[in-house]
């Protein structure tokens, strides 16, 4: 089993802290959902986790595996298992999808890769999400609406096989068919792999398909609250003054009753 | 495939159909100019290939006649060069430049004459520099309604410093024309790389543009190609291939490219 240990963590950009004192445990087969107003850290907690340069780490630990990943590169981590989706795919031009996720394969595989099974899988996953062949040829993400950069967010997840899925609104700019899609492969992947999810949404649509385990409302740079689905359907009907209840427990009463639960 | 190589200043044709006008003649100044004067008849693709030596100085002019399309592939390797080419397109002529080289220590002038209405030229250039590369590009459009596609790439590594001068040139009255410079820069040194892009534009009746960019790669590109597993040195292989190669569609010369990057960053 895998796990994502994020110890009171703070962390900074251009001397503005964003997170503080944050500390998540997400393990295999859990879906955690983050939501909260725009601007409280949560994209920036996927990207604090996936090693973006731009992020300080001003104090605590970032743990997978039970190894510290503080100071890990990007790469590092993405091998040790860790998958970022991001939220507005970068758009690079001349560098084809192709190339790119052969070049990602093959790091990983190393001796192992064998490039016709790499084009069956590839073959298959682009079909499953329904996305023109065409697109593999061409620049990452060059030309892509953003319901297909998302797409290609989820077929790199699928080719990459990671352990820990970090999904930063992956629900963003997708219209009803192509977030069915979305939503249905996630599910699949979930079943099929046991990953640990952190999705970052607004939406309770993608929830349809992925049902969470635990809900966290960010605010103000931490988890204010946290709760299961009825959470989210709670948030979604009166917004985020429900921070404010004392109704909903926080994580670490959640983490304590599962630790009594354990013993 | 008609082909052309100058080894040396020493003039060797490879393979030339009847199309292709040459001359070649070893000028008795004091300046020692190898001259190569080539007219293209008829619709056909030609590749120059030139390897310099030390003090290579060359001239060489290449002439589309009336109504002629034509593909050129350039490739030059070696060190310390001088060159001179100068193309002039004629009425309804397209020319189509497809240039790369890794060469130490380069000066270099382009001059493109547009004589004839209609010409057009599209001239896609990629270096990496190791050396001081200097361009200083002239693009006279002299007929109305005439075309001009200007797009450099280079790459400066170790020593490299590129310095691309662009001047496009549209008179009074010449109607029309549209015009377009697109040069960039990576430079993975500490060294000053300069571009100079003027659109000297008498004409109202002109449609005008230019890019220009020195810099690095951008961080949020290697943290996205990095996030996927690739380490640092394969990203910037990976990004390096596409900025050199994207827009190039013959093979040779992509696998050249591929090559010459390997070498550096392999």
């Amino acid at each position: 089993m895998s796990v994502l240990r994020i110890e009171n963590l703070t962390v900074s950009i251009e001397s503005k802290i964003i997170l503080k004192d944050f500390n998540l445990e997400v393990k295999s087969g859990e879906v955690h959902v983050l939501m909260g107003h725009n601007g409280v850290g949560k994209s920036t907690l996927t990207k604090v986790v996936m090693g973006d340069p731009n992020y300080k780490i001003e104090s605590g630990n970032i743990y997978y595996d039970n190894i510290l990943i503080n100071n890990l590169s990007p790469d590092e981590r993405s091998r040790l298992g860790i998958f970022l989706g991001m939220q507005l795919p970068l758009e690079i031009e001349g560098v084809t999808n192709a190339d790119f996720l052969r070049s990602a394969i093959s790091t990983k595989e190393k001796e192992n890769f064998k490039l016709y099974d790499f084009i069956k899988e590839l073959d298959n996953y682009v079909d499953m999400l329904n996305m023109d062949p065409n697109m593999i040829h061409r620049g990452i993400n060059q030309g892509f609406s953003g319901g297909e950069r998302k797409k290609n967010e989820i077929l790199q997840m699928y080719m990459l096989k990671p352990s820990l899925v970090l999904l930063d609104e992956i629900d963003s700019g997708l219209d009803v068919d192509s977030l069915k899609i979305v939503g249905q492969a996630i599910n699949k992947y979930l079943k099929e792999y046991n990953p640990g999810i952190i999705l970052v949404t607004h939406y309770l649509k993608l929830l349809d398909y992925i049902k969470p385990h635990f809900v966290h409302v960010v605010s103000e740079g931490n988890i204010k609250k946290t709760g299961n689905y009825s959470l989210a359907k709670k948030i979604e009907k009166e917004g985020f003054k429900i921070i404010n209840e004392k109704n909903v427990i926080s994580i670490g009463e959640c983490a304590i009753k599962e630790k009594i639960k354990n013993e | 495939m008609n082909k052309i190589k100058v080894v040396n200043s020493n003039l060797k044709i490879v393979k030339l159909s009847d199309y292709f006008n040459i001359e070649c003649y070893q000028s008795k100044s004091f300046f020692n100019i190898s001259d190569i004067k080539i007219v293209i008849r008829k619709s056909e693709d030609l590749t120059l290939e030139l390897e310099l030596n030390n003090e290579t100085k060359l001239n060489i002019s290449i002439e589309l006649l009336e109504g002629v399309n034509s593909n050129i592939d350039i490739i030059a390797k070696g060190f310390n060069g001088k060159i001179q080419y100068k193309y002039v397109l004629n009425k309804n002529s397209n020319l189509s430049v497809t240039k790369f080289q890794n060469v130490k220590f380069i000066k270099e002038m382009v001059i493109v004459e547009l004589n004839g209405e209609y010409s057009n030229i599209n001239y896609n250039f990629k270096t990496i520099s190791n050396d001081k590369e200097t361009y200083d590009y002239n693009i006279f459009h002299n007929a109305k309604n005439t075309t001009s596609n200007i797009k450099n790439n280079g790459v400066c590594v170790n020593s490299g410093i590129i310095i691309y001068q662009v001047s496009s040139y549209v008179p009074k009255n010449i109607t029309g024309c549209v015009v377009s410079q697109n040069n960039r820069i990576i430079n993975l040194t500490n060294n000053m790389s300069k571009i100079l892009p003027n659109l000297y534009i008498d004409c109202n009746d002109t449609s005008a543009s230019h890019s220009a960019l020195i810099g690095k790669f951008r961080e949020d590109e290697m943290f996205y190609i990095q996030s996927r597993g690739i380490n640092y040195k394969d990203a910037l292989k990976l990004l390096i291939t596409g900025f050199l190669t994207s827009d190039i569609l013959n093979k040779r010369i992509i696998r050249i490219i591929n090559k010459n990057i390997e070498n550096y960053w392999g």
